[in-house]
């Protein structure tokens, strides 16, 4: 059996710190493999990590908690750690989310980690997400996100090619790969290296048009042509007029399920 | 049943009726007072006693006047009862409704009343005339119409002027109780509104102040550093009591010192750097000559808090706060800048904002102003308090 491991995220150190100082005591064998310090970085830990079970901070810089734990959507369980006494959140009280407050109290922390393991030891845990969840934190995202201001969302990249700044138009975007330290921007015109990382760059992105289908591509999908399974676990993307296949990992081939 | 009860039994359901007569004929305000008029009258039993003797008394006497003068008994009983239920229906009207009487309607009234009593009183003297004569009448129908009009007209005069004047009276009387309750109701409501609202906008102020997040996010860092034993658990925790007693002191008075204020900041600033590490760095610099300018409280920190809620922590890189206050051309100047995340595409004044224009208005008038706007990067706040006019010029 792999060891359980855990992400932690919180934009500051202290409650980050008394969070891990606490799991140590309440979930002794749990392996901290990830500790972030905005949404985005956990967003993008989570699909490199994979691990059990997520404890989020809500409000953090890029994705907020209810973010994240959306783009999770039931596959592990979540526990959002805040110090908001919310009304939307009492509903979440057991099931695929659970919360703790800040400053995190031993006991009911406690009590959150026994529930992730019960549902960590039914075996169809990451099957399927409990009814109602999606819609309570699509509730809850309404309540806390009307308050916080977000990044604004990118109508033109502004890439440097040697002297020049380029301006690509969002909607002349094909695909964003990872590249090393930089983004890749395939357009339209040509392609061009920006600084910003793929993962703060999907915080900017309108989602409906922009998919990300693996930890290091994100796809316009009106230029995606199909998607191909290879085998068990692969799939691919083709694209409409290009030679290039673009890789789905597992989180994402539910993307395309046919119909 | 004992005469109490049998009062009773009529009160209710003559105020059964009236209600329903009030709702239907009356606007709502003079429905109301009609009501409390009836209630006040039934309740205090000699007035009612003493309205229905009074009208008995004066309908026998009437009825007897009316008899000497030669009106046969039934027509002198109805005559008289009439005339009383004419003279209570005015009084109560102008009452209930003195503009309507004071306006042109008591005048339509009292003439109609009067065409109706003319008429009455000269068939009254032809039916009398009839009776001592025997009927058809002698001599011609003219004669006897004007005989019966020159007999009616001098009691007719009475009557209607009578009646005018009472209903006039009574109508005037009334108006200036009502003008006078009218005035004192508008002192109480605006002296009450006018307490509401300030008090509403520093409970606000102090909610919004004192965010239950601010303070638990603040308190799980001083926990952590106080288990783990980290030297800056002493320190956040200073700073915390510092600005909550600054708060509480401050935000309850109607002003205080730019440097008092200055000073709330530098606690508010302090925490929040010490919870978000390297991602603020702030800058507060207040010109020594505005120190001690006045200005409501917690105005300034409301604006340096939303750079930092709203600017500076939900950036992925963090940023500055700058906070300067100095002179300028005209009055003096209040700037914070962040270099934090920006105003969306979709901004717009929140509820804090809000508030913070509704203080500065209320403490400084057309005075001052506060203009947000968008930097390259980040957000600046400013605002420009002008010197009172006949101080600057």
């Amino acid at each position: 059996m792999s060891p359980l491991t855990a992400l932690i995220a919180d934009d500051e150190e202290a409650p980050r710190a008394q969070l891990r100082a606490a799991l140590a005591k309440a979930w002794p064998e749990l392996g901290v493999v990830a500790e972030c310090v905005n949404g985005v970085d956990a967003w993008d830990a989570f699909l490199e990590h994979e691990p059990a079970v997520c404890f989020l901070d809500i409000r953090m810089p890029g994705l907020s908690g209810i973010e994240v734990a959306q783009r999770i959507d039931g596959r592990v369980p979540v526990v959002f750690v805040t110090a908001h006494g919310d009304h939307a959140l009492a509903a979440f009280d057991a099931g695929a989310v659970d919360y703790v407050l800040k400053p995190v109290d031993p006991e009911r922390l406690g009590q959150a980690v026994a529930r992730a393991r019960s549902r960590l030891a039914q075996p169809e845990h990451g099957a399927a997400q409990a009814p109602g969840v999606a819609d309570l934190l699509a509730r809850l995202a309404a309540e806390v996100g009307h308050q916080a201001r977000r990044p604004a969302t990118l109508d033109v990249i502004q890439a440097g090619v040697g002297k020049e700044v380029r301006l690509i138009r969002i909607d002349e975007v094909i695909y964003f790969e990872s590249d090393a330290r930089y983004t890749r921007v395939v357009h339209e015109g040509g392609e061009a290296l920006i600084r910003t990382p793929l993962k703060e760059l999907l915080a900017q992105l309108d989602a409906q048009r922009f998919w990300q289908v693996h930890r290091s591509v994100i796809v316009n999908h009106r230029h995606i042509s199909a998607a191909v399974r290879v085998d068990e676990g692969n799939m691919h993307l083709t694209l409409r007029g290009r030679p290039e296949k673009l890789p789905v990992s597992r989180h994402f081939q539910g993307l395309f399920k046919g119909q | 049943m004992g005469l109490d009860d049998i009062t009773a039994g009529w009160r209710h359901r003559y105020l059964a009726w009236a209600s329903r007569y009030y709702d239907a004929r009356l606007p709502a305000d003079a429905a109301a007072e009609a009501r409390k008029l009836d209630a006040q009258l039934l309740q205090w039993r000699g007035a009612l006693w003493g309205t229905s003797l009074g009208a008995v008394g004066g309908v026998v006497g009437s009825v007897l006047g009316l008899v000497g003068a030669g009106f046969p008994w039934p027509l002198a009983l109805l005559v008289s009862v009439l005339v009383m239920w004419g003279v209570l229906t005015a009084g109560l009207s102008a009452w209930l409704q003195p503009d309507k009487v004071l306006g042109g309607w008591g005048w339509r009234v009292v003439t109609r009343l009067t065409a109706i009593a003319f008429a009455g009183a000269m068939v009254g003297f032809v039916l009398g005339h009839v009776r001592r004569q025997g009927w058809p009448p002698r001599g011609d129908w003219p004669g006897l119409a004007l005989e019966a009009a020159r007999w009616a007209l001098p009691v007719l005069a009475v009557a209607m002027l009578g009646l005018l004047v009472l209903m006039l009276l009574v109508a005037w009387a009334r108006r200036q109780v009502l003008a006078r309750e009218l005035t004192e109701l508008r002192l109480v409501s605006e002296r009450d509104s006018a307490a509401r609202q300030a008090a509403e906008a520093r409970l606000k102020l102090l909610q919004g102040q004192i965010q239950p997040h601010f303070i638990f996010n603040t308190l799980s860092a001083v926990q952590h550093w106080v288990d783990s034993g980290d030297v800056r658990g002493a320190a956040l925790l200073r700073e915390l009591t510092a600005f909550l007693r600054g708060s509480t002191e401050l935000l309850g008075r109607t002003d205080v010192t730019l440097a008092e204020e200055a000073a709330m900041v530098g606690h508010y600033l302090a925490i929040m750097q010490g919870r978000l590490g390297d991602r603020l760095r702030s800058q507060v610099h207040i010109a020594p000559e505005l120190a001690q300018q006045r200005l409501p409280p917690g105005l300034l920190l409301t604006l340096v808090e939303n750079a930092v809620e709203h600017g500076i922590a939900p950036s992925l890189q963090g940023g500055e706060v700058q906070v300067r206050a100095a002179p300028c051309a005209e009055g003096w100047t209040l700037t914070i800048d962040d270099s934090g995340l920006g105003l969306g595409p979709h901004w717009q004044d929140g509820v804090g904002l809000a508030n913070t224009r509704q203080r500065l208005a209320h403490a400084f008038g057309e005075r001052a102003d506060l203009t947000i706007t968008a930097r390259a990067q980040g957000t600046a706040a400013r605002i420009q308090i002008r010197p009172a006019t006949g101080g600057a010029r």
